[in-house]
């Protein structure tokens, strides 16, 4: 630590003055806007500033110095000072933007000469967003590409595809590269892909105030470059390092409160119970002692309490202590009105409504930057602590970084960042197993209080609001079924420490026009230690459990680029690029698990009876070689052409002698553009125009490592309906031959895309339209065909698919009021993409990617990726000649007429698994707008999401524990047919109440079809909306602040959707590659908070 | 400044060069985590132990349930008792456990065995083999079996009918026992083999105990009693696997994780109740939970006990008009061991047996009322009794829904995706070759 204070104290040493004079002014555009951001330099120096949000600036020079100002979109403009203490200037927009991006490998390159699509998203975007994560706060405003937060959990990660998907199994999250280098990304699970806890992606580690701009890569042409590793996209991020000038010292300050967005419609009518029986449909009350599951009781109304035990409706002994108290209420049992003490029985609503609390978070942030002509610096740190809205949950996270620039010699440039993070995350347990904390929540009958006559913020640390005194949980189904929300979050926990390292080092070269040279080498070490919590009484460790985990992840990179580049001729330009790059990524695990405790209280591997460990460990290693010539013409036509061979181990088969050709792959790239607007007269209507087209191949590696052989693993004992065991057992180990079968013959997947795309400015940029069109084909998509497990095998790899995409994406940019005080500025982002799966493998038309057996995401060939596939209702055309076997018949829907079966009069089911739903939305779009009157900003951020199915298995489950609103408007419906038609086609005349055992059928809740509870997901949103005001610290007499921001942010304040259930931005399978299953996932939130900017 | 150009020099060496080294080495891409081969100490427990578990788990759960020893009350287990919810998807980890994670195994180390000549890993990897052949056709008729359990050489395997399959089951416990009475071949089995530690005799007599399940099944008393006599003579002889209290059986697995989905059947108490069955109703119909008195984490499953032969010999000798006397002490027997099973004393044993209608004496003792109706009661939760459901029509038992009781498993859904070759069926039909009721 002393060493980061003394290295901080140097950099701040550098600071020298060499101010004679001080200059003054004012920067605005031809039209007498403010440019606020324009760069004010001293000519010949590096003494320079920028000007503030009013265009004003200030800078000591010497008193013959010449100030030259320049900024994105104009002229520079230079004047020589000549002794004034007032200088301002006017800049004269230009006709074209010289604007610089960064592509592939850290190359910067005019933005006008791409042939393809790259966007960028500043610094405000990412900061004013309401979000920690930066991937959360890109929603909306990039086209093409699609962002899905998994959870309302706090520590939660989000997903994000960019132009869909190219990999069929494999990964499809973005590369992500931060200055250069390749950066940590993964998402670690936390038990099953539709359980265990919240989990995060790695990029949640960087500060978003260390953001200086994010660039995203999209087609292949843009990411040919990264080779296979960048073949789903590529994102940019560049830091911020420090800019020569004064030392800058900003601190930032934000608390804000995230709440429960939306909670599923639950009926608060009926109790907990059940009918009689099929013939004596009465319903009548349980106690929680039976264990009942249901709330297919009595009304609420119709009962009242009683405490004598020896009342005739009076439950069994056993649920009464020594003392004749009834265990499970403090107001006695439920009996029927008129029988008891009159009192009517309680509605504990707060049961799931009061449960969730407002959480707290707030994020204090310091940067102090500068530098001088040789050097440049920049540090930050950030404290961030973000409470979740479920009692216990909590996330934090502690960033530093250093980052700076040394000019070593006239030729030669070095930089260097150094990033530490520790995040700390306490997690709940979710989804579809017996602790989900959502599962027993909502499954609570209504008249069951799981706070035990405590409120709800009590109850969050009283103990004898959930246990027993005999020590075994207190929850409505006895001790059993499932944990009572406050046992779990005191005694189900989750934590997660991670601790990552990552940097890089840059040295730059420049030799002569024809010869630069740059190295990057960065690395990136994460640490993440997990603890899994369930004390003993978990309902689904009742011995009690705990498991610790430490995943090591260590990823290095190197890039040598060689490059250079000058005019041939006064019309032709050459530059050319030869980069060699070396990329490896290992990854360790090992847990060490221990159950069955001696005793309560101390959840430890040393108070378990049973103890067991594992390992694994994972490598990949790539190497690629890129060669790219750009040439121009007359600054016209662009012409790029570019190959890059690439190296992955991931080919490699064990024992086979080294053959180069086994692991390599070449895949060339070429694009043009054109600037239409340098070839007509220049106008006043159209400022810019420009047509680009490009073609590319990218190849994409097997999606995980020691695919090419198979081998024999540690035999999984058990069946689905209990825990596995773990070996050794009682002293024997014991191996199985893995289920899918390796393939030594394996190659990589190909992606080839054809982009098109136009950029049109007009009226002096105040609109520009930028419009992409992309066709894509994969083929050699590897995936695990199955097999018939009569085989032996369930699955081999095999590259054997192929997938269809094409996509539309448009920017529209509208500078709607451009004036001194007042302007507008707004920005569409419009994403249309669709991947179709064209084949799977011979004999194969439908592969499993996530959620349940009999309901959830998969690949269907002639489908878009991720269909829905669930039982389905029977259908007259049913084998008709238009039945694909995969996709819903045509036809009315058939009705069992089958007298004598339980589901006499309900829908018949179909025997086939269909396509039920497509999760994929059929377009998305982002309105985002910057308004500015005076000092006051304004922005907000209108997220609409069209269509896009979900598999609502919250809505399905609590049908069949009668929670649901619906069941309680169906219950007491006259009996009336279901439409559709019997067996024989007539129309259906069997009148059916849709009561408890309609939704306890097959057509039901945990019923094979899911066809009733598939819903639209799609939705509008107000992703975001930002209230700021730059506090006129110099008027009221604050001398040592430059300027200061007061800033209101909301976020998901308001939407609308139809989905029938709660906020459909919700994903159980988390980052994975299937989507659209919702089932007991955390709720999701909204939050505002408050921020204070300063900059000293 | 030298000396930072020599830096970037040697660095990019060194990345390079670390990167070429890893692409040239010939473990390029071997997996640190999966063996590619293992020995014999860690295949044979692995079959052993799969088999007993799934034998005592799964499919105890669906055989005693459609056999109303037990009954599904709650959530999926609900569904599953009626049959409304007993889809073929339901059937996948059953199916996957038999083809996945034992044929393929126990091919691969009798395969392995008998190219190193160690005929007692081959003679118990055949015995091991013929039960879970049995096993499956027995649940699902006809099966994949020739073209079977070979990866992609036949990637749709073709199903063998039930008659070739007991043919099969028949010739590899003979082969087996053959195997189990030759030397070891230089490598004895021992504690590996968790079910009989490498004793040749009882894998022997075992190896009989299912050859005369499996004659019983088809009819052929004569011969089943022939094999009976043949094997196991007291309860140390059972072909079982005790679990642990750590590493537990499988209902006590399921009581933990699905608390209340399964509960005790009424119609086994009413039985029970009838006969004043009380002591070991008293250990069974208790709550099913993770402190039930039977279904106890260390609890030993069988795969075929002294008890069932007793009961298989009474009921040969009963249909074959054999020894009233010899048939009084097998069905004796088989009572006994029952209670002495469910940790029940000889002299609760002897107050049981001491009613006329438990025991009216030899001569009197009914093929149902008695022997049938005992060996119904004394396999409780024993997979078997389904067998014997469908063999005899017996115990009378009122379908949970529609009007037909289940006949068979279905198969499996991912079996029918994936092979073109599946027969048609349902759990109600087709029935097996020899359920002739």
């Amino acid at each position: 630590m002393k060493q980061i204070y003394l290295f901080t104290a140097f950099l701040l040493s550098l600071q020298i003055a060499f101010a004679q004079i001080t200059v003054a002014g004012n920067v605005t555009d031809d039209q007498g806007v403010p440019l606020p951001g324009a760069t004010v330099v001293e000519v010949g120096t590096n003494n320079g500033t920028t000007t503030d949000f009013d265009g004003n600036y200030s800078i000591s020079v010497s008193d013959d110095a010449s100030l030259a100002v320049s900024f994105v979109g104009y002229e520079t403009t230079t004047l020589a000072v000549d002794g004034q203490d007032q200088l301002n200037f006017s800049l004269n927009q230009s006709n074209e933007l010289d604007e610089v991006v960064v592509t592939s490998l850290g190359i910067k390159r005019e933005a006008k000469a791409l042939g393809y699509s790259i966007q960028s998203v500043g610094s405000d975007d990412i900061v004013n967003s309401g979000s920690n994560n930066a991937l959360d706060a890109l929603v909306g405003k990039a086209a093409g590409v699609q962002i899905t937060r998994s959870a309302g959990s706090a520590g939660g990660g989000s997903r994000i595809l960019i132009r869909g998907v190219t990999s069929m199994i494999g990964n499809n999250q973005p590369l992500i590269v931060i200055d250069g280098i390749i950066t940590n990304n993964e998402t670690l699970n936390s038990g099953s892909n539709t359980a265990g806890t919240a989990t995060s992606n790695r990029l949640m580690d960087l500060n978003n105030e260390d953001i200086e701009s994010i660039n995203i890569l999209k087609g292949s042409a843009a990411t040919a470059l990264y080779g296979t590793a960048g073949a789903p996209g590529v994102i940019v991020v560049t830091t911020k390092k420090g800019e020569e000038g004064e030392m800058k010292v900003s601190y930032t300050h934000s608390t804000g409160v995230d709440w429960l967005s939306t909670l599923f419609d639950l009926q608060d009518t009926y109790a907990q119970g059940r009918n009689r029986s099929r013939s004596d449909r009465t319903p009548y009350w349980r106690s929680p002692g039976t264990g009942e599951s249901s709330s297919y009781g009595p009304a609420l109304a119709d009962l009242e309490y009683s405490t004598d035990p020896n009342h005739p409706e009076a439950p069994a002994a056993s649920h009464f202590d020594s003392d004749g108290n009834y265990l499970y209420d403090k107001n006695g049992f439920l009996v029927t009105r008129g029988t008891g003490n009159g009192i009517p029985g309680n509605n504990y609503q707060d049961n799931y409504r009061g449960f969730f609390r407002e959480a707290i978070q707030s994020l204090n942030n310091l940067s102090i930057q500068g530098g001088t002509e040789k050097a440049t610096y920049a540090f930050s740190t950030s404290f961030l602590t973000n409470e979740g809205i479920v009692p216990n949950e909590e996330y934090g996270r502690k960033t530093f970084r250093l980052a700076g620039t040394l000019q070593a010699s006239d030729k030669l440039k070095i930089s260097t960042t150094f990033n530490y993070v520790r995040s700390d995350y306490q997690r709940i347990q979710q989804g579809s197993n017996t602790s989900g904390l959502m599962l027993g929540l909502y499954r609570t009958p209504v008249s069951f209080d799981n706070a035990n006559g405590f409120t709800t913020e009590e109850a969050v640390d009283e103990r004898s609001a959930y246990q027993f005194a005999n020590g075994l949980q207190r929850s409505y189904r006895g001790n059993g079924g499932y944990d009572n929300p406050y046992w779990l979050i005191n005694n189900g926990l989750r934590n997660e420490t991670v601790n990552r390292v990552y940097g890089s080092f840059t040295a730059d070269w420049n030799y002569s026009k024809w010869l630069n040279a740059s190295l990057i080498i960065g690395a990136d070490f994460t640490s993440d230690s997990r603890k899994q919590n369930f004390e003993k009484g978990s309902a689904t460790r009742s011995p009690g459990y705990v498991s610790l985990t430490q995943y090591n992840s260590f990823l290095t990179d190197a890039i040598l680029n060689i490059s250079g580049g000058d005019a041939i001729t006064d019309k032709l330009n050459l530059n050319y690029l030869v980069s060699a790059n070396a990329f490896d990524r290992t990854r360790s695990a090992l847990n060490s698990n221990g159950s069955n405790f001696a005793f309560l209280g101390f959840i430890n591997l040393a108070n378990a009876s049973n103890v067991a460990g594992s390992e694994n460990f994972l490598r990949t290693t790539q190497m690629g070689f890129v060669g790219q010539v750009e040439m121009d013409w007359d600054s016209t036509f662009y012409l790029t052409l570019a190959a890059r061979q690439d190296y992955d181990s991931r080919l490699g088969v064990p024992g086979r002698e080294f053959n180069a050709g086994d692991f390599s792959f070449v895949y060339p790239a070429a694009s043009i553009s054109i600037l239409l607007s340098e070839l007509l007269p220049q106008n006043d209507v159209l400022s810019f125009a420009k047509i680009r087209a490009s073609w590319a191949q990218v190849g994409g590696p097997p999606p995980f490592a020691y695919l090419t052989t198979s081998g024999y693993s540690i035999t999984n004992v058990g069946d689905g309906w209990g825990d596995s065991l773990n070996w050794p057992i009682q002293g024997v180990t014991g191996f199985e031959i893995d289920s899918i079968l390796g393939n030594s013959d394996l190659t990589s997947e190909l992606t080839e895309e054809i982009e098109f795309g136009i950029d049109f400015r007009f009226f002096n940029n105040r609109i520009g339209l930028d419009l992409a069109y992309y066709e894509r084909q994969m083929t050699d998509a590897i995936l695990n065909a199955s097999l018939p497990p009569s085989t032996g095998y369930n699955n081999v790899w095999l590259n054997s698919g192929r997938m269809s995409g094409r996509g539309i994406e448009a920017t529209l940019n509208l500078g709607i009021v451009e004036s001194e005080n007042f302007s507008w500025n707004s920005q569409i982002n419009f994403t249309s993409n669709e991947n179709i799966v064209e084949e799977l493998a011979p004999g194969l038309d439908k592969l499993f990617l996530a959620g349940f057996s009999s309901g959830g995401s998969y690949l269907i060939a002639g489908n878009q990726y991720g269909a829905l596939v669930g039982g389905a209702y029977l259908r007259s055309g049913n084998g008709g000649p238009g039945d694909d076997g995969l996709n819903i018949p045509d036809g009315d829907i058939v009705i069992n007429d089958n007298a004598s079966s339980n589901e006499y009069g309900f829908q018949a089911v179909d025997p086939q698994q269909r396509a039920i739903g497509n999760p994929n939305p059929d377009f998305i779009m982002g309105w985002n707008n910057q308004i500015r009157l005076g000092p006051v900003n304004i922005g907000f951020l209108f997220d609409w999401k069209e269509g896009g199915d979900m598999l609502n298995g919250v809505g399905w489950a609590l049908s069949f524990f009668g929670r649901s609103q619906l069941t309680a408007d169906t219950r007491n419906e006259a009996p009336a047919p279901i439409p559709g038609v019997l067996p024989d086609g007539s129309p259906n005349n069997i009148p059916v109440v849709r009561d408890q055992y309609y939704y306890q059928s097959s057509v039901g809740g945990f019923g094979s079809v899911w066809e009733q509870f598939t819903d639209d997901a799609g939705w509008i949103r107000l992703r975001e909306v930002s209230l700021g005001y730059n506090i006129p610290v110099s008027s009221i007499g604050i001398d040592f602040i430059d300027s200061a921001n007061l800033s209101i942010v909301g976020r998901n304040l308001w939407y609308s959707t139809d989905y029938n259930g709660v906020d459909p931005e919700t994903s159980l399978t988390g980052v994975g590659n299937g989507q659209g299953v919702d089932y007991f996932n955390m709720p999701g939130t909204r939050s505002v908070l408050a921020k204070l900017k300063l900059n000293l | 400044m030298k000396r930072l150009n020599y830096f970037i020099a040697i660095s990019l060496t060194v990345l390079f060069f670390s990167a070429c080294e890893s692409f040239i080495a010939d473990d390029i891409n071997l997996d640190p985590n999966n063996p590619s081969s293992v020995s014999y100490n860690a295949i044979l427990p692995s079959i052993q132990i799969r088999h007993m578990d799934v034998y005592g788990g799964q499919t105890s759960r669906v055989n005693s349930m459609f056999s109303q020893q037990t009954e599904g009350v709650a959530r999926q287990w609900s569904s599953f008792n009626d049959y409304s919810g007993m889809q073929p998807t339901r059937f996948n980890a059953v199916w996957n456990i038999y083809y996945g994670e034992l044929l393929v195994e126990v091919n691969s180390m009798i395969a392995d065995a008998q190219e190193d000549g160690y005929n007692h890993y081959v003679g118990i990897g055949q015995i091991q083999k013929a039960a879970a052949l049995l096993d499956m056709t027995d649940w699902w008729g006809s099966i994949p079996y020739t073209t079977a359990a070979s990866g992609i050489e036949e990637v749709n395997p073709t199903f063998d009918t039930q008659e070739s399959i007991y043919t099969e089951v028949f010739n590899l416990l003979a082969s087996g026992s053959t195997n189990m009475g030759l030397s070891d071949g230089g490598f004895s089995v021992g504690n590996d083999d968790v079910i009989y530690g490498g004793d040749t005799s009882k894998w022997i007599k075992v190896a009989n105990a299912i050859k005369a399940r499996a004659h019983l099944h088809l009819g052929q008393y004569a011969e089943a009693l022939a094999a009976a006599k043949a094997s196991l003579t007291s309860q140390d002889d059972n072909m079982t696997y005790t679990f642990g209290t750590t590493q537990q059986a499988g209902w006590w697995r399921f009581n933990d994780g699905r608390l209340g989905d399964i509960e005790f059947h009424p119609h086994l108490r009413g039985i029970m109740t009838g006969l004043n069955d009380t002591d070991r109703l008293g250990v069974w119909d208790v709550t099913f939970n993770t402190s039930h008195p039977y279904l106890k984490p260390n609890y030993t499953q069988a795969y075929i006990s002294y008890r069932e032969i007793q009961f298989i010999i009474a009921e040969c000798l009963s249909r074959t008009n054999g020894s009233a006397a010899e048939m009084e002490t097998a069905y004796l027997n088989g009572i006994k061991a029952s209670f002495l099973e469910s940790g029940l004393t000889e002299a609760e044993y002897d107050t049981y047996v001491a009613q006329a209608a438990v025991n009216p004496g030899g001569a009197n003792l009914d093929l149902e009322d008695h022997i049938l109706t005992q060996k119904y009661i004394g396999l409780f939760i024993q997979p078997e009794v389904f067998n014997d459901l469908r063999r005899n029509d017996f115990p009378d038992i009122v379908p949970t829904s529609g009007s037909q009781i289940p006949v068979r498993w279905n198969y499996s859904e991912f079996e029918i995706l994936f092979n073109p070759n599946v027969p048609d069926g349902t759990l109600f039909s087709p029935k097996n070759s020899w359920d002739k009721n």
